[in-house]
């Protein structure tokens, strides 16, 4: 039994060919349900997004599987194999494990760290298991998956700090006044990017939005579009002492936010923080603005340098995730190769059950005089041998499952005891 | 000659320490790796060693005979386990893991000073029998509690303050609580610390008018340092409620009041007699 991910993602295949091999998320049921129709595979999970299509699949024979999958891949969508067979990966056993809960942490991912691929992971794993396709060894490997998930983003800084203009400014904002809710933000000049990013504090529970625009056309027009209020621009400054945010992307030549008419707005707000995001180039916000108390200026250049922080600081949690996916992978190679060993282990115990009981009844026959206290001391001496002689093998295959050449010693002793480990008896210690 | 007392409080007191010194560590890991388990460690290791200081003091109270605040060295030694009981308690509840950080480096200091502090050279208060003294110093030292919880959170805001205006982000400042929540706490603790401090003042003074009839407040030590603490207090509270004065300038009156609190405390409480008294 052999577990195998074959797929591509943003690394290895360019987006022509990753929509190609896209399998839109209602139709990742009957992907699944066709693959284990066509594909000789145990248990099959399939996870699809923009960036990577994959299959996660325990198997008997991996090449079969291999060229099967890539048949089926073939069949499923509609295409010729030579157009996406030279993207494609594959991982077998303890790659494969390693590939997954790479994923599931999020540094196998375009934007590291990023947080939408574990709820697609455990997408994935959900369409299995209502498919019946996810039994013991992907549930188990998929649970796994979602913890090591979890763990790398509460554990490290993987996921810490904003990737955009948008959130860093949201990040910012958060880190000044802690909660958004009821904050007010305005909006100084109508460009793209100002409104970008008061979308995005929009989006993060801000509850009021002014907009000031030289046209002021443009200013009543956004400002529906984002349920918020209108104000002309020659008039702004009057209502800084009610906004908590201000995001500054006008054209002007010059600065437009004084340091005298903030002083003015911070008196009036009592010394409320009052926050300056200026996108503008030329910048908007007088520099002297951010020498005053309680006055937070960031202009497009520090939020900038704040996002290449963040981002920095990412790759540099990646070696810790590596650490944390380097021992679950070990715990879970642990638990999959104790899988080998338990069939043969029963295998074992029942052989030498059956030589046992053969002779001890043997030998009991030849003794039609003992009484029914020596027949059992009999019965019992026969069962002591026996489990004394097996402890040693059997301590010593539960110890050489945990070993990556394990099975190599699984084999040996089902040699040298004859064993014949059927596929109903394998599956019922496997649960498959 | 060491008794079995002893022995046993100069046990505890350093398992104490040490533990102290330990869970401070543990805050300074978290900074760097966030783990469940760390956090797990230190809340529980933080337990034990507040039952370890309790039983210094209940030892030290058996060997001086008397309630513990009678001297600075008792006085500092339950200062300071109110102190970690408070964050033991409420820590988790607030969420301010930074702050525990602040708060246990205060800890480890004031029972470091206890301990350290020579028996011989401590001052015991006489008159303590008045019920209004036996609460007086209860209440002045949960209100010097509320004061070093409040000026904690205060550097927690200057600390953060600083990296946004100077942009400077660290794995320390991005655990900081935000500025309104530090702003709000230093802000509640010093209104509770106030009021703590003015029924204090007041307890005192009422105990000792009753066992001395003409005792005069304005000719005793403790009260004069005790009502320019107040004052402190006090200004900032209405330069912050009359002036709005929030943000850094308010917060560092308040680092500046918190100096003046510990100067208050150690320099009180190690007073001889004749100075407290006769100032």
């Amino acid at each position: 039994m052999y577990l195998l991910t074959i797929g591509l993602n943003h690394k290895t295949a360019p987006v022509e060919v990753r929509e190609k091999l896209n399998i839109p998320r209602e139709r990742v049921g009957e992907a699944l349900a066709r693959l284990r129709a066509e594909v000789a595979v145990r248990e099959a999970a399939l996870l699809s997004t923009c960036n990577r299509s994959e299959m996660h699949l325990v198997i008997d024979d991996w090449e079969d599987a291999l060229r099967g999958a890539t048949a089926f891949l073939e069949r499923f969508h509609g295409c010729v194999r030579s157009e996406f067979e030279k993207y494609l990966y594959h991982h077998v056993d303890r790659s494969c494990v390693g590939h997954l809960f790479r994923v599931a942490s999020g540094i196998d991912s375009m934007i590291v760290g990023e947080s939408q691929i574990l709820s697609q992971v455990k997408a994935a794993f959900d369409v299995a298991r209502a498919e019946q396709s996810a039994r013991l060894v992907l549930d188990e490997l998929f649970r796994r998956a979602l913890r090591v998930g979890k763990r790398s983003r509460t554990e490290t800084d993987i996921s810490a700090g904003a990737l955009s203009v948008g959130s860093a400014a949201v990040e910012l904002a958060k880190t000044i006044f802690g909660d958004l809710d009821g904050r007010a933000v305005m909006l100084l000049g109508a460009g793209e990017m100002g409104e970008l990013t008061a979308r995005h504090l929009l989006d993060n529970g801000v509850t009021r939005f002014l907009v000031a625009n030289r046209s002021l056309d443009r200013a009543t027009e956004l400002a529906r579009a984002f349920g918020g209020e209108p104000v002309r621009y020659d008039t702004y400054s009057e209502h800084l002492k009610d906004v908590d945010i201000l995001i500054s992307s006008t054209s002007a030549p010059h600065f437009v936010v004084t340091r005298d008419a903030v002083a003015l707005a911070l008196r009036k707000r009592r010394d409320a923080p009052l926050f300056f995001i200026d996108i503008a180039v030329p910048r908007d916000v007088e520099p002297a603005v951010n020498r005053l108390e309680n006055a937070f200026v960031y202009d497009i250049d520090d939020i900038q340098a704040v996002v290449a922080g963040n981002r920095a600081e990412r790759d540099s949690e990646v070696s810790r995730v590596e650490t944390i996916v380097e021992r679950e992978v070990n715990d879970f190679m642990r638990w999959f190769q104790g899988l080998a060993v338990r069939p043969v282990i029963a295998s074992l115990t029942s052989r030498a059950q059956q030589i046992r009981d053969t002779e001890v009844e043997q030998a009991l026959r030849r003794m039609p005089d003992l009484s029914q206290k020596q027949q059992e001391i009999i019965r019992a001496l026969g069962k002591g041998i026996a489990q004394k002689i097996l402890h040693a093998p059997i301590v010593h295959l539960r110890q050489s499952s945990e070993s990556q050449d394990g099975y190599v010693e699984v084999e040996t002793v089902r040699r040298l005891f004859n064993l014949e480990v059927t596929r109903e008896e394998e599956n019922a210690h496997r649960g498959g | 000659m060491h008794t079995v007392a002893d022995r046993l409080y100069a046990l505890f007191m350093s398992g104490a320490l040490v533990g102290y010194l330990v869970v401070a560590l543990i805050y300074i890991a978290e900074i760097g790796f966030r783990r469940n388990s760390l956090i797990v460690l230190r809340q529980a290791l933080l337990g034990v060693v507040v039952l370890l200081h309790f039983m210094a003091m209940l030892l030290f109270s058996t060997t001086t005979g008397g309630p513990l605040f009678t001297g600075i060295d008792g006085a500092a030694l339950l200062f300071a386990w109110i102190l970690a009981l408070g964050l033991l308690l409420f820590e988790k509840r607030l969420s301010l893991g930074a702050l525990g950080a602040f708060v246990v480096f205060v800890i480890f200091m004031v029972t470091l000073y206890a301990y350290g502090c020579p028996r011989a050279a401590s001052n015991r208060f006489p008159g303590l029998e008045s019920l209004w003294l036996k609460s007086h110093v209860p209440i002045l030292l949960l209100g010097f509690v509320c004061f070093t919880l409040s000026a904690c959170a205060a550097i927690m805001y200057l600390l953060k303050e600083h990296s946004l205006k100077h942009k400077r982000f660290t794995a320390m400042s991005r655990r900081l609580p935000s500025l309104p929540t530090s702003d709000a706490i230093v802000y509640y603790l010093s209104a509770a610390g106030l009021s703590l401090l003015t029924i204090g003042i007041m307890s005192g003074m009422i105990g000792q008018h009753s066992l001395e009839a003409a005792y005069n407040p304005l000719h005793d030590g403790k009260v004069i340092f005790s009502l320019i603490l107040w004052c402190l207090y006090l200004g900032y509270f209405l330069s912050r409620r009359l002036l709005g004065w929030r943000g850094r300038r308010g917060n560092l009156v308040n680092v500046f009041n918190f100096f003046i609190m510990l100067l208050t405390f150690f320099t009180q409480h190690g007073l001889p007699e004749s100075l407290q008294n006769k100032m």
